[in-house]
């Protein structure tokens, strides 16, 4: 069948070039078939006018066999086609308002989805660049019951499961790395990772320049080597070959560059910035009991062919719990799940990590939705507008009809239009979604940003084709099913160009405006929650003040890094900000409240007993003398850490409102003790400082920590400097004095504390952005929907207006009526928005900040908005309407 | 022609093979009055059924065409069966004659009490 297919196709084609002249064979050959015949009849004894007249009559039309036969020489499905486009194209092209117009409103909700799906492309389905066959990539992770399924796991596992596991070609371990990199006199934080020896291989990365790491770099004292990343290498070191083979000094320890990754190669993760450099995994002790409870590093594998997700999770589960009775203390669970095997678990290799991958998701439905519906208005508006035209072509259609065209082939040509302008729209939508394109990275932290790619892809050229398409048939079938309907006989006696099917074809249009107007209250309302809830978030009470506040982060690395030279820096580097002019105060911290890090501490309070089973691990921050007042945080009582409070002088802690409400009941807290763990030194608390905001924005108030700097020495901080003016002005300045203290010291993550936190919003403005955004389209598409209904409708009811005015109608009475009709038809739209939107806000909940989902003023102010909205749409056509001048009416048709 | 029965699209195909193989080389009137004939008359066949059915088989590859002369010395266009049009004469008639083996199996169990 299939074979018959293909032969005949291409015998066709074959016989393309000479079709004239087949022809011409087949009118020769049906000539001598006639004559045939006609000698036969003669020779039956007919006379030769009958002979003739009887052969005509039984060889039938000699037109149809000749035009079945050169249709079928071609391909006839292809050239209905091209003569439909042809003529759709010219039909288009006569009405350049109409089509215009439709191309632009198409162009407007096309390209909100093609944009949108641009950022879920670039965000989730654009695999990991740069290595060879992404698809077959898994990571590998182990539970750690507290935070979930996707935990590290430890080097000993790791080895187990590259061992064990046949459904794995080969599978590599990585952990991140910082390093500080001195070169040419000017030192950098750069992040990295350290991999195991195949970790390139794994992947399939190849060298841009050089070698990357190999397993033999893995051997017991094989030299210390680095590969850098293409970046870096353009970067920092001109892209000068001559530098490979030569040392690199990182944290003070002297590497040999080996290599420059390819320049696509970017890591395989997103969220952190891309590793600039990839130095030898330091194993650990396998012997060490220990080793196989350190779960610090990350595993990815390649399947071997062939080999299922599911056959590879089941191998591993199956070592998981080989490992965990061999090794209870390590891999069996612990507190919420004893007894059982540590889960370990097979994903895909994703840009994102599994969890951010699914948080990620969640809000790319929630715009993928809300593009969908702009799309809606935007065709039930051209829907509308084909209907307006459709019922100006009745006559067309119908003498098309009357001749004898088939209903089937009269669809088919609507809809050829129709996708005529959805594929016009289309690429007017690949055009938004370029120029969105440039624009969407502002919405992600810089870090994220260099490694997103935005640009279209055949992914986003697809969808938009895909979505045109579908669109095109949206909004184009029922009005081609509506012209093309076989009543023939109004429309052939209908004198001009007077619409035909006059109820059913409005109560179309006004379902239409109904599902118009519910969507873009839908979309408003949502919006308008984005925008409040992001008003409230910005303006949340921090109880700490974010204005003229400078931050520069800073980590000590190497022999830098030891307690008491680091001391010492910090100490000075304090003391010369703190000299700096225009500076009011300084402080150190380990962590920048709403930066996204923490730090928990089990902590034991003297006097208080915990609750069976309670946790008592307790957020902390390590900060220096005047943390509090640069940040603005008012001490309730006690006093602020100070230059009394020495490394070997007795330990003192500053607790929070909350924790001495919980730990102390109340009374106050000043002169009691508590302990880190439950062999820690006991620390006195000195101070009380009052609630404020620490991990986000959302949590309640937290228990919380401060120790001193001086007693607790970390080599990494974030210094904050509260300057008089813009705190801009002092980065140089800050920079300056730690190159003055310490060349070897880089400033990383500089910035404005408004800044940072604006950044910690970033997810909530998007979404507040994006929704006014989608939701103003709507408005406008939707006002422009309500506008042509009712227009049309006053222009056919021309007549009826003039003979209501030429009877004394007044032209307030016109005016209420024609409104009136058109906000019945919005208020059932509006109200049924209305419930939608209670039932659908519901979901958002979980992303609103101190907004309720179901919030009256929003809900109120949007109904309001849009009524204003819909009351003009309707109110101009309407004052036309008055404007009617009966006698020109009455003699209208 | 209306007393006559028009041709199912589907067996008009087979009758031309059949034809074909019957009487060696043949042109398309010669074909449609040996159909006709060989039904008793009980089948006409007009050019806008035999034609599109004879380019069809030809651009499947099962018969091939050329111009000779007919017995009444007139240049007329020669139908002939391929190799391939063989073969799926005698695949076509194996199943024709399966499908009436079963549907006349069924007409004498349904006389049967």
């Amino acid at each position: 069948m299939y074979f018959r297919r293909m032969r005949s196709v291409l015998a066709r084609l074959a016989n393309l070039p000479r079709r004239d002249e087949s022809d011409r064979e087949l009118a020769e050959e049906l000539e001598t078939h006639l004559q045939m015949q006609i000698e036969e009849n003669l020779r039956a004894g007919m006379s030769p006018h009958e002979a003739r007249r009887r052969a005509l009559v039984k060889l039938g039309g000699v037109a149809q066999a000749k035009e079945e036969c050169h249709r079928r020489r071609g391909f006839p499905m292809l050239e209905d086609l091209g003569r439909d486009l042809r003529y759709g194209l010219r039909v288009l092209l006569k009405k350049p308002g109409f089509t215009s117009i439709a191309v632009l409103t198409l162009a407007l909700g096309i390209g909100a989805n093609a944009a949108i799906f641009g950022l879920v492309n670039a965000l989730l389905l654009r695999p990991v660049e740069g290595v060879e066959a992404p698809e077959r990539l898994v990571s590998i992770y182990t539970s750690d019951f507290s935070s979930g399924l996707y935990g590290g796991s430890s080097y000993p596992d790791y080895l187990d499961f590259r061992d064990q596991a046949d459904a794995f070609n080969a599978m590599a371990a990585f952990e991140d790395a910082i390093a500080n990199l001195n070169f040419g006199g000017e030192a950098e934080r750069l992040r990295g990772q350290a991999v195991t020896g195949n970790y390139f291989s794994v992947l399939g990365v190849r060298p841009a320049a050089g070698r990357t790491l190999l397993p033999a770099d893995d051997a017991g004292g094989a030299p210390r080597v680095v590969v850098i990343s293409h970046s870096l290498w353009r970067r920092r070191f001109n892209s000068d070959r001559g530098l490979i083979g030569t040392g690199l000094m990182l944290d003070g320890r002297a590497y040999t560059l080996v290599g420059v990754a390819a320049e696509n190669f970017r890591g395989t993760r997103l969220g952190t910035s891309s590793p600039d450099f990839w130095v030898q995994l330091a194993r650990p002790d396998t012997a060490s009991p220990d080793a196989r409870g350190d779960r610090g590093i990350d595993i990815v594998g390649r399947l071997r062919d062939g080999v299922t997700l599911e056959q590879a999770q089941g191998q591993i589960s199956a070592v998981a719990a080989r490992l965990a009775r061999e090794y209870p203390e390590t891999n069996m669970g612990t507190l919420d799940r004893p007894g059982e095997p540590r889960p370990v678990t097979v994903v895909p290799e994703t840009r994102l990590g599994p969890e951010r991958q699914k948080a990620v998701w969640t809000v790319s439905a929630v715009l993928l939705v809300v593009v969908a519906f702009v799309l809606v208005i935007a065709c039930a508006n051209v829907a509308n507008l084909m209907l307006v035209r459709a019922s100006t072509r009745g006559r067309e259609m119908a003498v098309r009809l009357a001749l004898g065209a088939g209903r089937l082939r009269l669809v088919r040509q609507l809809l050829t239009e129709s996708l005529c302008l959805a594929l016009a729209g289309g690429v007017g939508g690949v055009l938004i979604a370029r120029w969105t394109a440039d624009l969407l990275p502002i919405f992600f932290p810089r870090d994220d940003t260099a490694a997103l790619d935005f640009s279209l892809d055949w992914r986003v050229i697809a969808f938009t084709a895909s979505v045109s398409l579908l669109s095109g048939a949206l909004f184009g079938l029922t009005p081609a099913l509506r012209a093309t309907r076989p009543d023939l006989v109004p429309a052939l006696k209908d004198a001009g160009g007077a619409p035909v099917g006059g109820r059913r074809r409005l109560s179309l249009t006004n379902a239409l405006v109904v599902a118009q107007v519910a969507l873009s209250l839908i979309l408003l309302v949502g919006a308008g929650l984005f925008m409040r809830s992001l008003r409230k978030a910005a303006s949340a009470d921090l109880s700490f003040r974010t204005e003229n506040v400078l931050v520069a982060r800073l980590e000590l690395r190497g022999e830098e890094a030891k307690a008491d030279r680091g001391q010492v820096f910090y100490r000075e580097l304090q003391e010369r900000v703190g000299a700096l002019p225009g500076v009011r105060s300084v402080g150190l911290a380990r962590l920048v409240p709403l930066s996204g890090g923490g730090m928990r501490r089990n902590t034991t309070v003297e006097g208080y007993e915990p609750r069976p089973g309670e946790d008592i691990e307790i957020n902390m921050n390590v900060v220096s003398p005047g943390y509090f007042s640069a940040l603005g945080i008012p001490l309730a009582a006690g006093r602020d850490f100070g230059a009394q409070d020495v490394k070997g002088g007795p330990g003192v802690v500053i607790v929070n409102e909350e924790f001495a409400r919980r730990y102390f009941s109340n009374r106050s807290p000043l002169g009691k003790r508590m302990r880190i763990d439950s062999q820690g030194p006991f620390l006195e608390v000195v101070g009380v400082a009052r609630d404020s905001k620490y991990r986000n924005l959302r949590e309640d108030p937290l228990p919380f920590f401060y120790v001193p700097l001086a007693q607790n020495y970390v080599p990494g901080m974030a210094l904050l400097v509260r300057t008089e003016v813009t705190p801009a002005v002092a980065a140089p300045l800050v920079r300056a004095e730690v190159q003055r203290l310490n060349k070897g010291v880089p400033v990383f993550g500089v910035g404005t504390l408004d800044e940072q936190l604006s950044a910690a919003l970033a997810t909530e403005r998007m979404l507040a952005v994006l929704l006014s955004v989608f939701g103003g389209a709507a408005l406008v598409l939707a006002a422009v929907g309500i506008y042509g209904v009712i227009s049309y409708a006053v222009v056919r009811r021309t007549r009826e207006i003039g003979v209501r005015m030429a009877l004394g109608g007044q032209a307030r009475d016109i005016l209420r009526m024609v409104v009136g009709q058109g906000m019945s038809v919005v208020f059932v739209g509006g109200a049924l928005g209305l419930v939608l939107a209670l039932a659908l806000t519901r979901v958002l909940r979980s992303m609103l900040y101190g907004v309720s989902a179901t919030d009256p003023l929003t809900f109120g102010m949007i109904a309001v908005l849009l009524t204003a909205v819909a009351l003009l749409a309707c109110y101009l056509p309407a004052r036309r309407a008055t404007r009617v001048d009966p006698l020109t009416a009455l003699r209208h048709e | 022609m209306s007393d006559k029965a028009d041709i199912w699209q589907g067996t008009l195909a087979l009758m031309v093979l059949k034809t074909l193989e019957a009487m060696g080389p043949q042109h398309g009137y010669g074909i449609a009055r040996r159909i006709e004939q060989t039904s008793g008359d009980a089948l006409s066949v007009n050019y806008g059924t035999l034609y599109p059915a004879l380019l069809k088989l030809e651009q499947e590859g099962y018969v091939s065409s050329e111009w000779g002369v007919s017995d009444n010395n007139r240049r007329a266009k020669f139908y002939k069966l391929t190799r391939a049009g063989r073969r799926q004469l005698a695949e076509e008639s194996r199943e024709w004659e399966r499908t009436t083996a079963i549907l006349a199996r069924f007409f004498t169990q349904a006389e049967e009490p």
